[in-house]
């Protein structure tokens, strides 16, 4: 009895230990504008260790120098071989972050959890603009594929993905076996696979079916738009979705809608495209431990 | 002397894409000295057709990266088509492109009185054809700076975009 009282102190102990590697990721549509007192901002005011940029006009050499000069000397460019499309800073060493695959739209990461390497997949969807939702699905198809590729190729299973995926978490693509499988709750990802026509597919999470409407915390969505681009309103384009193995590491994720002591909304609680950007970001937390 | 044999057929060479792309992996294995291996994995495209995507990879480094995708029916590998992963590319980065003129809107097509042939230069009949635009399409600039970027040697710490944007790029959003 003493001894298990024991291992259940000791349990907790390293559960304590392991709190303290919580690792955060900010990531950020930017809309092609220079928002780098906003982004210096958030990673002041989020303690971020990770700040993805997707569309940003500023050079990532410029960036960098102001977080450096701003927030931190700790933040560097991580290595990679394809910045054109994601502009990414981190300030952590240890999470590793250096590219091992450059897709189409997609940058592939190395990013240690704990004790185990995963990898994060930096996601830009085909824009709403120019492709038509089935073109969209049939780039979430393909970008299953590709993750599904990656993950043999380095033989490590732990995979989430982070970005602007130009799609819903409702959308086919989104939750298709063959699309990416992402599943609305804990629970149904929780099963691990599902087979379908003969073949199993992993499971993922999708955190972000949480954050929809009113009965949430913060903003109904990330992007708002009442163009017939947008028949709901807000939609919920920046998503994190997580193979079914790192949900146990997943701590939870929020739209943020402050850059530091700065509004990102505008009067009516919408992204404020005028003065920031059309998205709101996104923050993702992981614990370096599992807990379930 | 009559020939009623179709043009451009050999018995002798009946090679699938994949089997093509198998020799294209063992080529670039002997050309980089083994630096460099493709790596050909089968996929379904949502059509249903079968797809085998290509990806380059660096062997000292273990780095990935994908090139093209090649289609063709489940049970007929020809036709067969070709994917470049520059299709995706904005204007900016590609060297020539074609912006059409308003020579190009015709009557016709607003009209939808009249149909237009569409050709897709990637689409294959043959062994030999596929052999010839499978060159082609390892030649495109943007496979070829992938390939290069692979190989360099980007440390951390290295600002390794410094470009600014041009104004032509269209926004995505």
């Amino acid at each position: 009895m003493t001894q298990s009282l024991a291992t259940a102190e000791a349990g907790r102990e390293t559960a304590l230990e392991h709190m303290s590697e919580l690792s955060c990721i900010l990531f950020w549509n930017v809309n092609n504008k220079d928002l780098t007192i906003a982004v210096c901002s958030l990673a002041d005011s989020t303690a971020a260790d990770v700040i993805v940029l997707n569309e940003n006009k500023i050079s990532s050499a410029d960036t960098l120098r102001e977080l450096q000069d701003n927030v931190s000397t700790d933040f560097y460019i991580p290595s990679s071989v394809s910045e054109k499309r994601f502009h990414c800073f981190c300030r952590n060493p240890e999470l590793d972050m250096s590219e091992v695959h450059s897709g189409i739209r997609t940058s592939v990461r190395n990013y240690r959890l704990g004790q185990h390497m995963s990898l994060m997949a930096l996601v830009h969807g085909l824009d709403i603009r120019n492709y038509d939702l089935e073109t969209r699905q049939s780039f979430a198809q393909s970008l299953a594929s590709e993750v599904d590729f990656v993950r043999k190729d380095k033989g490590i299973e732990r995979l989430f993905l982070v970005g602007d995926f130009n799609l819903n978490p409702y959308d086919k693509g989104m939750n298709l076996a063959a699309g990416l499988n992402a599943m609305m709750t804990k629970s149904c990802a929780a099963r691990g696979t599902r087979c379908h026509m003969g073949r199993p597919y992993d499971f993922y999470y999708n955190p972000m079916w949480s954050l929809f409407g009113d009965n949430t915390h913060g903003p109904a969505g990330t992007v708002y738009d009442t163009s017939n681009q947008g028949p709901y309103g807000w939609s919920m384009l920046d998503q994190v979705v997580m193979h079914h193995l790192i949900v146990p590491f997943f701590q939870d994720v929020e739209i943020l809608t402050k850059a530091g002591p700065e509004s990102l909304m505008d009067e009516s609680g919408h992204p404020d495209a005028k003065n920031a950007s059309d998205h709101f970001p996104i923050l993702v937390r992981f614990c370096g431990a599992d807990y379930e | 002397m009559s020939n009623f044999w179709p043009s451009g057929i050999e018995l002798s060479d009946t090679q699938s894409p994949f089997e093509i792309l198998e020799t294209a992996r063992q080529d670039w294995e002997t050309n980089s000295d083994s630096v460099f291996t493709l790596v050909l994995q089968r996929a379904t495209s949502e059509a249903g057709n079968a797809m085998i995507i290509v990806h380059a990879k660096h062997i000292p480094s273990e780095r990935t990266a994908t090139l093209l995708s090649v289609i063709h029916r489940p049970n007929a590998p020809y036709p067969a088509t070709i994917q470049p992963k520059d299709e995706d590319l904005p204007n900016t980065f590609k060297k020539s492109y074609y912006r059409p003129g308003m020579a190009d809107v015709s009557v016709g097509a607003v009209l939808g009185t009249q149909g237009s042939t569409v050709t897709n230069k990637w689409v294959s009949d043959t062994p030999s054809e596929f052999r010839s635009k499978l060159v082609d399409a390892f030649n495109l600039s943007t496979i070829k700076t992938e390939v290069l970027n692979l190989a360099s040697n980007v440390a951390p710490d290295t600002p390794t975009n410094s470009e600014e944007p041009t104004e032509d790029e269209a926004p995505e959003g």
